[in-house]
């Protein structure tokens, strides 16, 4: 599993465009820093969180703060109420216009204070800080009718004012008098808007943030910034508002506003009356909540880059001394090596770290490798060496069996020229005497001469045979395809040429076809045929045939005898079969020896050298000889080739 | 007839007086010229040396060659002859013990009418003088004179 990982490593990092050691290097520096980038991105990540954690606190006690802030502003303003329904003033219908004034001073004095007025019980309004022309009934307004109902202090729901035009939220208390009856209620209309301003200036909520003020039905009462384009509207569908008005306590959402502006929203319900429920809730940009954990992120990543680039540096200088230079005069000496240069060697200290330990084992083995090449030279030398003197020697010996062949052919044809001369001249001067001294001779004396003549002409056939003995023994061998049942059949017909008058019943196996020198198997068979030709020659039904046995028979052989060799299963043997006067088997081992014969030349004439070289013929095509017969019964010679 | 000569290259003087025997045995009776040696025989075809002042004209009918001859041997006499214009055409007949082939095949590439070996039969030795007398001196045409 994990050898797999290295190999697809090695693979992939092989395939990259700097697949050197040193890319290797700066890929396993990127790969054991690779911890620390997702280290400093989890720090961040934790960073984020707190951050939001942060925000979310803050934003909440912030809420808290404003909330009830409000609830404090709303008690003053109760107070204040209930001070001003003690008021003459307010008390009088008679010094109404005296109220008015007083009122619009004292809205003038507060910022948030959209109006203040007086209603009567009938709900005319009677009194009121904003100018108002003729006659203005109010007794519709939930905050008047239930001051008067309840006779305490009453908060009315958002509405746009009749009087002033603008959103408002109503707070009245009612006029009681000494019977505890109402007879008016004095009321202030809040201006919202002015109020959510004043709550972000006294906190410091940051740039982007929104403030917004709504009831539990979604009308939106006050936001900042925009208060124009939002004040009235009723969203009740929008999502942040359905989730604060799900939530109905306090909470925090991060979702998109109704500007669709994403923010981290706190909200908390900060004024609740019977009928109705009235939520701030205030929005902080996330990206203000996350701008210290971004600005921490690039700097850690800067630094890390820093770390990187300079820890990549050091190793892409330091690798070229540490790394690179001894691995290339490696590689060079290997490269070098290679090519057949085994005299190269690394130069390097054979330290013990791994490049040392390498240097050393290169060099040993080019050490190794050079005596090993130096040996093979040697040997190789010694080779030539030994084969030149072969050479020189079998040149030596092919001319001195040259000069042997030669000497031998010299002699042959001195033989073959020189002794028959003398022969020659016995012959014909004895037969010169029997012609010309034929009356001084008596029939002893030309008897005696005619033997000298029958003798002198044998020693001539002898000399003959032997020549061609010799001849046959150093012919050179030519193999090619014979036909050896054409060739029996050719030697047979010149035969019977020789002895028109001889009655032999020859047969001749057809298609006995084999590989050898022709002239020297005519030679062969001219002996065998001619030798069964001559021993039939007193048959009165002569028989000579000629055919070929497919398993040798090991018969009477004169290779067996002396133990050499053993027939051949499968063997192919030719045969020449006569009927003619046969021999004693006990003799049959002289058979093929020069100048042994078995019958006496007053028999049948010969020289006792024709077996011996139908012998020598066959063992030169690499076969054997061997016969069959008994006296009387015929003879079978065999021979293989 | 009996103008043609016979030039007979022998230096056995057995073989000799036996071939001379075999001539007038078988009636011929033409004039037999016997040189010893090749070198002679040379000088006598080319008349020169010993036979310089011989009448080149009268060239022998036929040549009979030993082959193993003292000095020049009958081969060498033999490629004379032919390389030389005035003995291009003389009829040789080599009449030897030798049946080498080797000795068979130059004779003929050389140019020999015929080759003859004497056989050691001296019955069979006549029959072949006879037949070589027969045709050379009798039936044979000799090629043109220049």
């Amino acid at each position: 599993m994990r050898k797999g990982f290295d190999d697809q490593l090695s693979r992939w990092t092989a395939r990259l465009p700097f697949s050197s050691l040193r890319a290797r290097l700066l890929l396993l520096l990127f790969l054991a820093l690779l911890p620390a980038y997702g280290f400093i991105l989890y720090s961040v990540f934790e960073a984020r969180q707190q951050a939001a954690e942060h925000a979310r606190e803050n934003a909440l006690w912030l809420t808290r703060l404003m909330a009830s802030e409000q609830k404090s502003l709303i008690e003053v303003i109760r107070q204040q109420l209930q001070s001003l329904a003690q008021l003459s003033i307010v008390r009088r219908p008679e010094q109404a216009a005296l109220c008015s004034r007083t009122f619009a001073s004292l809205r003038a004095q507060n910022a948030f204070y959209a109006n203040l007025g007086v209603i009567d019980a009938d709900g005319t309004l009677r009194c009121s800080a904003l100018p108002f022309a003729g006659r203005v009934n109010l007794s519709d307004r939930d905050f008047f009718r239930e001051a008067m109902r309840t006779r305490a202090f009453a908060v009315g729901g958002y509405q746009i004012s009749r009087v002033t035009g603008k959103g408002s939220a109503n707070l009245a208390y009612p006029v009681l008098d000494a019977a505890n009856t109402p007879q008016a209620a004095v009321f202030v209309a809040l201006d919202l808007s002015a109020l959510a301003d004043r709550l972000i200036e006294t906190t410091s909520l940051p740039e982007g943030s929104t403030l917004t003020i709504l009831d539990n039905h979604g009308t939106i009462l006050a936001h900042q910034p925009d208060t124009e384009q939002w004040v009235g509207k009723s969203l009740p569908d929008a999502p942040l508002i359905q989730t604060i008005l799900s939530h109905g306590k306090e909470g925090i959402a991060e979702e998109a506003g109704i500007d669709g502006v994403e923010r981290l929203y706190v909200f908390k319900p900060f004024y609740s009356t019977a009928a109705k429920q009235i939520y701030i809730s205030a929005g902080i940009p996330t990206a203000a909540v996350f701008a210290d954990a971004q600005r921490l992120l690039a700097r850690a990543l800067l630094l890390m880059a820093l770390v990187t680039a300079a820890v990549a540096a050091v190793i892409w200088v330091g690798s070229n001394d540490l790394l690179l230079r001894p691995a290339a005069t490696l590689m060079r000496a290997a490269r070098r090596l290679g090519q057949g240069d085994l005299g190269v060697r690394t130069d390097l200290p054979h330290t013990s770290d791994e490049f040392g330990q390498i240097a050393s084992s290169f060099d040993d083995m080019a050490n190794t490798l050079q005596t090993r090449e130096a040996e093979a030279a040697r040997a190789e030398e010694e080779i030539h060496r030994l084969n030149a003197d072969l050479e020189r020697k079998v040149i030596e010996r092919t001319a001195e069996l040259a000069a042997a062949n030669q000497e031998l052919e010299a002699f042959s044809y001195s033989v073959s020229h020189d002794l028959r001369a003398p022969l020659r001249a016995i012959d014909g001067f004895s037969q010169a005497v029997i012609e010309d001294y034929a009356d001084k001779l008596g029939d002893q004396g030309r008897d005696y001469l005619n033997r000298v003549r029958a003798a002198t002409q044998h020693m001539g056939h002898l000399i003959d045979d032997l020549i061609k003995l010799a001849r046959v023994a150093r012919a050179e061998m030519k193999r090619e395809t014979v036909d050896l049942s054409a060739l029996a059949g050719s030697v047979l017909a010149d035969l019977q040429t020789s002895e028109p008058a001889r009655k032999v019943d020859w047969r001749i196996e057809p298609g006995l076809v084999t590989s050898g020198d022709a002239n020297l198997l005519r030679v062969a068979l001219d002996n065998l045929l001619g030798n069964a030709w001559k021993f039939t020659g007193r048959q009165a039904h002569a028989r000579i045939e000629f055919g070929a046995l497919h398993q040798a028979s090991p018969g009477m052989d004169e290779v067996d005898r002396v133990g050499n060799r053993q027939p051949k299963t499968g063997e192919q043997a030719f045969f020449v079969r006569d009927n003619g006067v046969g021999f004693d088997m006990t003799y049959a081992g002289k058979l093929f020896s020069a100048f042994q014969r078995l019958h006496n030349v007053g028999e049948f004439p010969g020289t006792g050298i024709g077996l011996a070289t139908v012998r020598r013929i066959i063992h030169r095509h690499g076969g054997r000889v061997w016969a069959e017969g008994a006296a009387g019964k015929g003879a079978t010679f065999y021979f293989s080739l | 007839m009996s103008d043609k000569t016979i030039l007979l290259v022998e230096d056995n003087p057995d073989d000799e007086a036996l071939t001379l025997r075999a001539l007038k045995k078988n009636n011929i009776l033409n004039r037999v010229m016997v040189v010893r040696d090749g070198a002679e025989a040379l000088d006598y075809l080319f008349c020169q040396g010993a036979y310089a002042g011989r009448d080149s004209s009268l060239q022998p009918a036929v040549t009979l060659l030993d082959l193993k001859l003292p000095k020049v041997d009958g081969l060498e006499v033999l490629k004379r002859l032919r390389a030389d214009a005035r003995t291009r055409l003389l009829p040789v007949v080599i009449l030897t013990s030798s049946k080498e082939e080797q000795d068979l095949a130059s004779g003929y590439s050389l140019g020999a009418n015929s080759y003859i070996r004497k056989p050691v039969d001296f019955t069979q030795f006549m029959e072949a003088i006879r037949q070589v007398g027969l045709y050379w001196l009798m039936m044979n045409e000799p090629p043109p004179k220049k």
